[in-house]
């Protein structure tokens, strides 16, 4: 499996699992936390996210994933993070299930 | 059918991620159908799908998962199946991209890489003696390179490093003397005493027979050795290590032996006229003759 195509793959579960409410934004920052953005986001990023926050005059989560979109995520932050985020998601569902 | 739009919440996101992985070559059909077996499908697929199924496996070549999948599609599967049986699904595809597939887990490959057996195949007592901790402190003498150029394992720039090591000046008996045990102290093992006798030059050590066609007499009179003892002393000097200081071998004892014997065996016939009075010589007269004529 190619790297581009993992990374594809992580995008798409991190965009449906918002899209159909499995998790929201700040389940996602519980888990992409300011010390794993911090760590991995590009400086532009991290500049466009705190240039959006400061003319919105606040950072919530849902601004930062405005900047930190699916594919963002997918291509600069651990998948085992992305992961970790879609499993606690799936838990807190109940979709695990005893299996 | 089910379409990805008309699900909603898990399921709607089982079938996006599940259909993506497809696409993209993260998953197989097989590993669909590995959770989502006949047995699930039976139970849980309605029995309009099994109708379509079952046409399409009949008018294929081939029944394979592959067919099932494109033929129930995974809108329908995720429709249907349990959450819990699509969740393991996607969990075992997860797992495999983050890597943490595998049977093996790393600490377990962590653990055995201590083990260098297949490597070098010491004797199991050389393992735990020869750690990497023991040689570093103690700088390498001329006398361990010697041994390590000798062994066919030793890497080539062993050999250069050697030549400029010894210093010019001979060695002094207390620094010569042990040397040749460190070696075996170090690796306290029988190979390092092994290695130490080894280190021994050549020629000294066993004297080549040389052929004697019509004799087989073995060369047991000092005469019969002297040129081998002769080509001996001066391959020896070069090496650096005096024989003051360690224990004499056989073969040094043979060398000497050898060498007053030539000295003693050929005494020169002087007439009495090829004698000088020094004391005559004007050459050797320096200062005022002796009281007694004599010096």
């Amino acid at each position: 499996m190619s790297i581009e195509a993992r990374q594809r793959w992580f995008a798409t579960m991190m965009e449906s699992g918002l899209t159909q409410q499995i998790f929201g934004p700040a389940d996602v920052l519980r888990h992409a936390t300011p010390e794993v953005l911090a760590t991995n986001l590009p400086p532009e990023l991290l500049s466009k996210v705190l240039a959006a926050s400061l003319a919105a005059g606040a950072m919530t989560p849902e601004r930062v994933l405005e900047t930190v979109t699916p594919d963002v995520m997918a291509r600069h932050l651990p998948h085992d993070v992305l992961w970790e985020c879609i499993a606690a998601a799936a838990e807190r569902a109940g979709i695990t299930g005893g299996r | 059918m089910a379409s990805t739009s008309t699900l909603s919440g898990p399921r709607a996101f089982f079938a996006t991620t599940l259909a993506r992985a497809l696409e993209l070559g993260v998953a197989t059909p097989d590993d669909l159908l590995v959770h989502a077996t006949p047995d699930v499908l039976s139970l849980h697929l309605p029995r309009g799908e099994w109708q379509k199924l079952i046409a399409a496996c009949l008018a294929a070549p081939r029944t394979d998962a592959r067919l099932v999948v494109d033929t129930v599609t995974v809108p329908v599967l995720c429709e249907h199946v349990p959450l819990p049986i699509l969740w393991a699904c996607l969990a075992q595809l997860a797992q495999r991209a983050l890597g943490r597939g595998l049977v093996a887990p790393p600490p377990a490959m962590t653990a055995a890489a201590p083990v260098p057996a297949p490597v070098v195949a010491p004797p199991p007592a050389v393992a735990p003696a020869a750690t990497p901790a023991a040689p570093p402190p103690r700088a390498s003498t001329a006398d361990e390179r010697t041994v390590e150029a000798s062994r066919p394992s030793a890497p080539p720039p062993a050999a250069p490093a050697a030549a400029p090591a010894p210093s010019p000046s001979p060695p002094s008996p207390a620094v010569a003397a042990p040397l040749p045990a460190a070696p075996a102290t170090a690796r306290t093992t029988t190979e390092g005493a092994s290695r130490a006798r080894t280190a021994e030059p050549a020629p000294l050590g066993d004297p080549p027979a040389p052929p004697r066609p019509g004799n087989g007499t073995p060369r047991t009179t000092l005469g019969a050795r002297r040129p081998q003892a002769a080509a001996a002393i001066p391959a020896r000097k070069p090496d650096g290590r005096a024989p003051a200081g360690r224990a004499s071998t056989a073969t040094d004892f043979e060398i000497e032996t050898d060498l007053g014997d030539t000295w003693k065996k050929e005494p020169e016939q002087v007439d009495d006229d090829q004698l000088i009075d020094w004391s005559q010589n004007e050459e050797t007269q320096t200062g005022e003759p002796l009281p007694g004529g004599k010096r």
